[in-house]
Formats: structure tokens, sequence, C-alpha cells
């Protein structure tokens, strides 16, 4: 199955880059989406069933119906993030709206065995929301944003002219950055150095203020195609072929400034903003089990594939700096990285590949019972694994040179290194009053990052309430989310690195409507 | 956003349209139990299918009707018929008819020629992120072994373990980017000779990049 995904993805690619490890995880870490009954026990779909959820989670579960149903999920949710940059607290909101997995489901009897129970589900779902907005703002007296791009070319080695093209090979840092004055060459005890401007401000002892707004939108949004059969009332089992289709998009705008009123030490100010876009599609499989050992109780395992994107980036980038002479005078300067990328943004396609996940899960379900009136109650609860540093890059490029070719290899060890595996765990219970219910839930999304001081966990925490009646039922469930990651503005090979570590509370309301028919 | 628009829409309508079997009596909760499908009563069934027949019949009638008036109905369910072929004529007649043929090559007017895509990818220095290795050896034994040592981070400015370097503009010179430092820098810069230079007019580097040249702009505007 891997291959054929993989000669189709082939089949239809262009030219294809790798590109920078962050972009592991952000298809990797994040919270599972539920319809509402499901979101308020936590997300815990692992062995329940009975759920459209549980085409994204264990489609074994799908082999419970034997009815008709269709439902629809919309959400809305509230950011609320304090980043703490170098000792100052930065607060900042985004709002938006959601949707969880909606869609028809099938159940019927198997046409080939009186005994069995067959369902057939079509479904979309956002299974990863990227709307968010992190902004911080501190001062800086170590380093400097306009560093990294001295490092990229004090590194290459190459003469800076190699770069300066209208199309260049590194259209988003050195070629604007030189050209903007941000970077220059200096002696250093006769010893030719690349400088940024900025870092005469550092080597003085004063600080640069540092200001950093990022706005992410977009998500991943997933069809799927789930069949499930019910074999003997006691082991169900189901597969779903998911087509994840990716659209993530983000502004970064970094803002650095002279503090001091020396208008003689070369620098006053950079505005440095990035637009990003990456929209791709790919394919997955999902496989499950659900073994009834007698009535009550319901184990499950399922295993998901790892997620084959073909992705492409779609990238500019403006440089404004205001650099100061030796006379005082202040001179302006816009670099805009389509001088360097044939006058249209830059484009890159390249495959990647998400972890792959194992999920074990047991429910006690009170009073299985056809009489709605005698259901009373569950509880369920899964444990996840996923191993983050499983995420993999890579190009299908004809003829790949050396470079790209050492690149696509550091950059999977280096996905390897930064990143572990980790367990999340995720449970909750309903008690039924004949046509209302109420439940709560729990999840934990343990830390992807190997390096103990870079923090990053989710808990979320959440409760709701459901109504069913004559062929119709409505599903309300109020979710708190905790996340907490760190995000770093720029990395630097020779100087310790600077980060922002980010708390966000997510108010997060969800509704799911469907009908039996 | 259009998107979940037209998703949402959808999805209402499609919620909408299901008649429902469980209007009077209990919705069945499939996380429990999930009964077997209510079957209809047979003479609905029947009412279907002659529905169906009525429909089939009625459009039988309109045909016939509207072949009165005109006359392309009363043929409507003949066969195709080459005769009628408007292309048939130029096809086996010779290239002359043929409406597509044009003897000499044919330059549309119009079409765009762009410049190709920059495929750079994004890409990051994958030094500042990977963990040094570093070699422990045992005192006693004169055994080596490999551990990992973390980055380091500075997240504070009073922090006292990290020292920038200092390096200050040399005095009494007249080069503006001359500096002098106690220290060794490692962002040392020593370009290879090789390649191509900023007074290149060529089209191209002989490394990667590719286009013309293009001329920093002149210090102070």
């Amino acid at each position: 199955m891997k291959k054929i995904i993989l000669l189709f993805f082939i089949a239809i690619s262009a030219r294809c880059f790798a590109q920078i490890p962050e972009d592991a995880i952000r298809y990797s870490w994040f919270p599972q989406n539920a319809t509402a009954r499901i979101m308020a026990i936590g997300g815990a779909m692992g062995s329940l069933g009975g759920d459209i959820t549980a085409a994204y989670v264990n489609p074994a579960g799908l082999g419970f119906y034997k009815t008709n149903e269709a439902v629809l999920t919309p959400g809305f949710f509230s950011n609320n993030n304090k980043a703490n940059f170098r000792q100052a607290e930065t607060l900042d909101k985004r709002n938006g709206f959601s949707f969880g997995p909606s869609g028809v489901i099938f159940g019927f009897h198997s046409p080939f065995s009186g005994e069995k129970s067959n369902a057939i589900c079509l479904a979309i779902n956002q299974t990863a929301n990227f709307n968010n907005e992190i902004h911080y703002k501190a001062l800086n007296n170590y380093s400097s944003f306009g560093e990294q791009f001295a490092e990229e070319l004090a590194k290459s080695n190459d003469p800076v002219a190699d770069f300066l093209y209208s199309n260049s090979k590194a259209p988003y840092s050195i070629a604007p950055a030189w050209n903007s004055y941000l970077i220059d060459t200096v002696r250093v005890n006769g010893v030719l150095q690349v400088r940024a401007a900025s870092e005469r401000i550092l080597d003085s002892g004063q600080a640069l203020q540092q200001e950093m707004i990022k706005k992410t939108s977009g998500g991943i949004y997933e069809f799927a195609l789930s069949f499930a059969e019910n074999s003997n009332k006691k082991w169900l089992w189901g597969a779903t072929i998911g087509i994840p289709v990716v659209y993530y998009k983000s502004n970064t705008t970094f803002i650095e400034t002279d503090t001091s009123s020396n208008n003689f030490n070369g620098f006053k100010s950079l505005i440095y903003n990035d637009n990003f876009k990456t929209t791709g599609v790919g394919g997955n499989l999902k496989l499950g089990v659900i073994y009834r050992p007698k009535d009550y109780i319901r184990l499950g395992l399922a295993v998901h594939t790892p997620s084959f994107f073909l992705l492409k980036d779609t990238r500019t980038v403006n440089f404004n700096t205001q650099i100061e002479s030796d006379s005082g005078n202040v001179y302006s300067y816009a670099e805009h990285s389509t001088t360097y990328t044939n006058d249209q943004p830059g484009e890159s396609s390249y495959y990647q590949t998400t972890p792959w996940k194992v999920i074990v899960s047991a429910s006690y379900v009170f009073r299985e019972i056809q009489d709605t009136r005698k259901q009373r109650a569950f509880i369920t609860a899964d444990i996840e694994y996923l191993n983050h540093r499983g995420s993999r890059f890579s190009n299908n490029n004809e003829d790949p040179t050396d470079q790209e070719t050492a690149y696509n290899k550091a950059l999977n060890k280096v996905v390897k290194h930064e990143f572990k595996g980790t367990f999340n765990f995720r449970a909750g219970g309903e008690i039924k009053f004949n046509t209302i219910m109420g439940r709560l839930g729990f999840a934990y999304y343990g830390n992807p990052y190997k390096d103990k001081a870079l923090k990053g966990n989710r808990t979320l925490l959440s409760g709701g309430l459901g109504y069913r009646n004559k062929g119709f039922f409505i599903d309300l469930t109020y979710i708190y989310n905790i996340t907490k990651d760190v995000n770093m503005p720029y990395r630097l090979e020779d100087r310790a690195n600077t980060f922002a570590t980010i708390k966000q509370e997510q108010a997060n309301v969800v509704a799911t409507v469907g009908f039996k028919f | 956003m259009n998107l979940k628009i037209l998703l949402f829409v959808l999805s209402v309508a499609l919620v909408s349209s299901c008649s429902t079997a469980y209007k009077t009596g209990q919705t069945p909760d499939d996380v429990y139990y999930s009964p077997a499908r209510p079957i209809e009563e047979k003479h609905n069934v029947e009412e279907k299918k002659d529905e169906i027949k009525t429909v089939k019949r009625n459009y039988q009638d309109r045909q016939i009707v509207m072949s009165i008036y005109d006359p392309r109905w009363r043929n409507f369910d003949d066969d195709y018929d080459a005769y009628y072929d408007p292309y048939r004529y130029g096809y086996s007649c010779g290239y002359y008819y043929n409406p597509y043929y044009y003897p000499s090559p044919v330059y549309i007017s119009g079409a765009i020629f762009t410049n190709p895509k920059n495929t750079t990818p994004r890409m990051t220095n994958l030094g500042s992120y990977n963990y040094s290795n570093m070699v422990v050896v045992n005192q006693k034994s004169g055994s080596t072994t490999l551990i990992k040592s973390t980055r380091p981070y500075n997240n504070n400015n009073n922090a006292t373990d990290y020292i920038r370097r200092i390096i200050t503009p040399q005095a009494n010179t007249s080069s503006n980017n001359t500096y002098r430092s106690s220290d060794n820098n490692t962002r040392t810069y020593t370009p290879s000779t090789n390649n191509s230079s900023t007074n290149s007019s060529s089209g191209s580097s002989s490394n990667g990049s590719s286009g013309t040249p293009v001329a920093r702009p002149h210090r102070g505007g």
C-alpha cells in the first residue's frame, strides 16, 4: 500500500526539496478532534465505537452501527496566549471557527451472512487547527536576529556575488540581508568576518528590543472513507482510507530596534516580514479491531500508518532596514525576496511523512440494551503512542545535488535527535438519563521535545451535555485546553539560543447535531 | 473559509433532507446498542414503483407533444447518423475542407512566457539544532564513552554565564569596516575565489544561482 501511494505521488509530483525540523511536529503534535460527545469524554474513542469519530481513531468502532446516521460538528474557539520571552510577558488573543467530524454512516446487515453486519462511513474532519497568534516583545543584550544570516554567509564560504542573482540560491536570507546592509563583511584583527549591523549595539553593551508576531491559519482537513464489520458481536474490525488536505499559512513579523539614542552605532531598526504558505495532499490508512470478551467490556487496538504528504511551500520575505552611517545619518533599505526569485513568489515541493501511531483502549458500557431508557453509563480510556522522531522528509528530484542529498540526510537526523516518542492519554465517561446525557473527560498529550529544557504538553479538560429523541440528537461540549510550548525566533550555531515559552489557554465550544434515518 | 461555508451548507442540506424513520419512537444510541433498521411498510414501496411508472409515462407523453411542434423531437431516440455530422465532409474529402487544418505553423497571440519559479527550499542551519557529542575518558580503564550534551540557552539579560565577545571599532583607522577583538570570532569568511565575481555579467553563477546579477544599492541610498 505504501508503495502504491508513493508511486501515485511520484507520478504527479514535481521537483522537490527538504525543509526545516519544526515542520515535523506541525503535522503530528495536535489534540484529537472529535464530535462534541467524544470531545466531552476527552476524545477517547479507541474502543467505544458507535460514533463517527471512530473513522479517525479506530474504524472498528463503526461496526457497532446497524442504523444510518448523518452528523454535523461545528465549533468555535478562543485562544489566549501568554508568552514569556527573556522574562517579559506578552498577552495575545485569537478567535476562530473550526469543525469536527461530519458526514454519513450507513449500517446494514451483511449481504453474505446473517450473523454479520457492516457499516460504511463518509466523513470529513479538521484533524488539526493551525489558527493562532503568538506575540512577544523583550530586550535582548546577547544575540541578534541578523546574526543568523551572517552565520549562514560565513559558513557558506561562497563569494557573496554568487547569491546576488535574480534566481538566487539564498533568496530569503543572504541576498536580501546583504543588499539591505543588515549584514556586511568586516576585518577583525586583520581577519575577514561576516557580521550583522545590529551586533555593534550588543558589542557596546546595549540591548536590542525584539518583537515577534506570528499569525498562523489553516489546518489539516481529512476526508475519510471507512468500512467496518461486526463479525460475531465479539470481534469487530475496520479500516479507513484517509485523504488529508493541508493548508497552512503563516505571517511572521520580527522587529528589532536600537534602544540607545546613539545615532553613530551603525544600526537603527529591522522589520522582517515572512509570508509562508504550505498546501498539499496526502494519504494514510487506519486499521483497528475491537474485542468484546463479554457484555459491557470492549477492548480496542488501532494502528495509523504515516500520512504520506506531497506538499508545496510558497514564500516571500521582506527586509526593511534603517542603517546609521558614521556621520549619524540614517538610511533606509527595502529588499524583497521576489527580486531574487524571478519577480514571483518562490515555490518548493517535497514529501513529508508523519509518524506511526498506535492506540490501545478499554471501555465499560453499562447496559448494552436496546431500550434507551435503561441505558445508563459508560467509561472509556485510550493510551496512544506517537513517535514524533519518526517524521521524515525526502525529495523527488531526479538528479539531486550532493548538497540536497546531504541536507535531507542531516534534516532527518536532526528530527530524530530533536524529538521523541510520546504517550498520550484520553479518558472520560457519560451518565445517561433517558434522553439527557452528561459527560466529563480529560486528555494529556506529552512533550515531543527531547531536550529537557524545552517544555511542551497539552492538557484538555472537558464537559458536555447531550439530548437524543425522535430520531434527532444534539451534543454540546466545552473544552478547556492548556498548551505549553516553546518558540524560537531564530537559531544560531555559535551562540546560546534564546526562546519564548508559550502558555496557550483555549476555550473551545463544540456542537454536534445529527439525525438517524 | 469559503470551503467551510460550502461544507456547512452541504452538510445542513444533507442532514435536513434525510427523512427519519425514528420520529415517533426512541432514538437508537449506537454507543450502547444499535438495533437493526426498521423495515418500511410494503405498500410504501408499491407506491414508489407506481410513481416511477407514472413519471416514465409522463415523459413519453411530453415527448410526443413536443414532436408535434418541433420535428427534431421526432428522431430524438434515433441512432446517430453520420450524414448530419458537419465534420464528416471535411475529413473524408480532403484536408482542404478540414476546418482544423492549416498549412503553416500557427502562432497563438497573447501567449505569456514567464520566468521559471525559484525552487529554493526553506532551509536552516541544522548545526544550530544538533546535540554535540562529548567524549568522556574513564581515567582508570582508559576507555572512552560518547555522551550527548544539550545545547545551552540564554533566556535572561542578566545571565553571567554567557558573555558576548566584545568587538569594537579599531581606533585611528580610516576604514569603517575594521574592528579589533580580544577573542577569535567563529564567523570568519574565506570565500573561494574560483567562482563568479560581482562584476560578472554572465547569466548565471557557477554555484547554484542563475538569472541576471542584482547589484547592491549604494550605501547611503
